[in-house]
């Protein structure tokens, strides 16, 4: 069974991009365009992973983490925020709201698919 | 009249206090407008680069010569908005001058030692000779080690990127102290092979212009001065002396 990612992201072709990427890694993808849909889709959906960026509309990603972090069905599931390089503030404010990593724009996806197997396979130990 | 002295007193500062309040407020907004604006200018850089990237490593078929020169075009394009995008970046903790300076005595010959140091080796690869011309007596002047060395450590890497194997690079603290107005400073000189720092000299423009300002600012946020030499337009930081 291929692992589930959630993708969070108001931007249409960096969204087109990532769900590209992680399908032909073999991930099945959801997406979610705002804060809000971001919270529907994990309970609904009930990602392994979660990809969320930090501006968003409606609810901003700190907010969507922090939230998921203390909600009892969806606080195990890693976090990869989407941040701006070298905003330290940003960072470190994602990890206080309970991300698990942060990949930086412009990123890679080869980085990101990395940061994912390894959050992966750290959570099914 | 006493009385009316001081109700104007506490009056004007009243107007002072709200003044800076409004001043305050002004900058953190500017500031939170700089950080989602570099945020959104990143957002579309992610796209635009793994897209061409895929395209140039094969994985939507074979490309002809041409394209793959427009493409090597558009890419470097990219990553030269990325750099723009990084520069500006930097300049936000400064503007808002909450980077932390310290303004503390410090030897000028030992940042430069250290700096001297770290690149030392990146000279010798590049075959270029790295000099520096040094005054008998080590001048003290007051300012931030870290920030100081890094600035330092930028134009002379500079220096080197732009000289030719073969080539030197020399950089001078000038014997003699500044006097401008009621203070003195030291003046270091850096060569005129800075590139895209110096002024006139810039194959990236941007990059330029932005490098050199928060030069300034970083400079100028210690109480020192950036300006360019009459005679030669040669980049000079003037440090303040300290006693």
């Amino acid at each position: 069974m291929p692992e589930k990612v959630l993708i969070v992201e108001d931007e249409p072709d960096t969204l087109q991009l990532l769900r590209e990427s992680l399908e032909s890694e073999g991930y099945e993808v959801v997406t979610a365009i705002d804060g809000i849909e971001a919270e529907d889709k994990t309970h609904r959906e009930n990602p392994d992973i979660i990809i969320l960026d930090i501006f968003l509309p409606k609810r901003d990603g700190y907010e969507v983490c922090r939230r998921l972090r203390e909600d009892k069905d969806s606080f195990g599931i890693p976090i990869i925020m989407l941040t701006a390089r070298d905003d330290y503030g940003s960072r470190l404010k994602g990890f206080l709201q309970g991300a698990f990593d942060y990949v930086t724009k412009p990123f890679s996806t080869d980085d990101l698919i990395k940061k994912m197997k390894k959050l992966l396979s750290t959570r099914k130990k | 009249m006493a009385g009316e002295d001081s109700a104007k007193y506490k009056e004007a500062e009243r107007k002072l206090k709200q003044k800076i309040k409004e001043l305050k407020t002004r900058d953190r907004v500017k500031e939170e407008f700089l950080t989602l604006a570099l945020h959104k200018l990143r957002s579309p850089l992610t796209p635009i680069k793994e897209y061409v990237s895929k395209i140039l490593d094969g994985k939507t078929g074979d490309i002809n010569q041409q394209q793959k020169r427009y493409l090597d075009i558009v890419k470097r394009q990219v990553e030269r908005l990325i750099r723009l995008v990084e520069e500006l970046s930097e300049l936000s903790p400064v503007k808002s001058g909450r980077l932390g300076l310290k303004k503390e005595p410090i030897a000028l010959f030992d940042i430069i030692d250290k700096v001297v140091e770290s690149l030392k080796r990146e000279a010798e690869d590049k075959g270029i000779s790295l000099c520096v011309q040094l005054p008998a007596n080590q001048p003290i002047v007051r300012g931030d080690e870290k920030t100081l060395r890094e600035v330092f450590t930028k134009l002379i890497k500079n220096s080197l990127n732009e000289t030719s194997s073969g080539g030197e690079v020399i950089f001078s603290v000038n014997g003699k102290p500044k006097v401008v107005g009621q203070n003195k400073f030291v003046e270091i000189l850096f060569p005129d092979t800075v590139g895209g720092i110096t002024q006139g000299k810039s194959g990236n423009k941007e990059g330029a212009g932005l490098g050199l300002f928060m030069i300034k600012s970083i400079v100028e946020a210690q109480g020192g001065k950036v300006r360019f030499e009459d005679e030669s337009s040669r980049l000079a930081i003037l440090l303040p002396l300290v006693g």
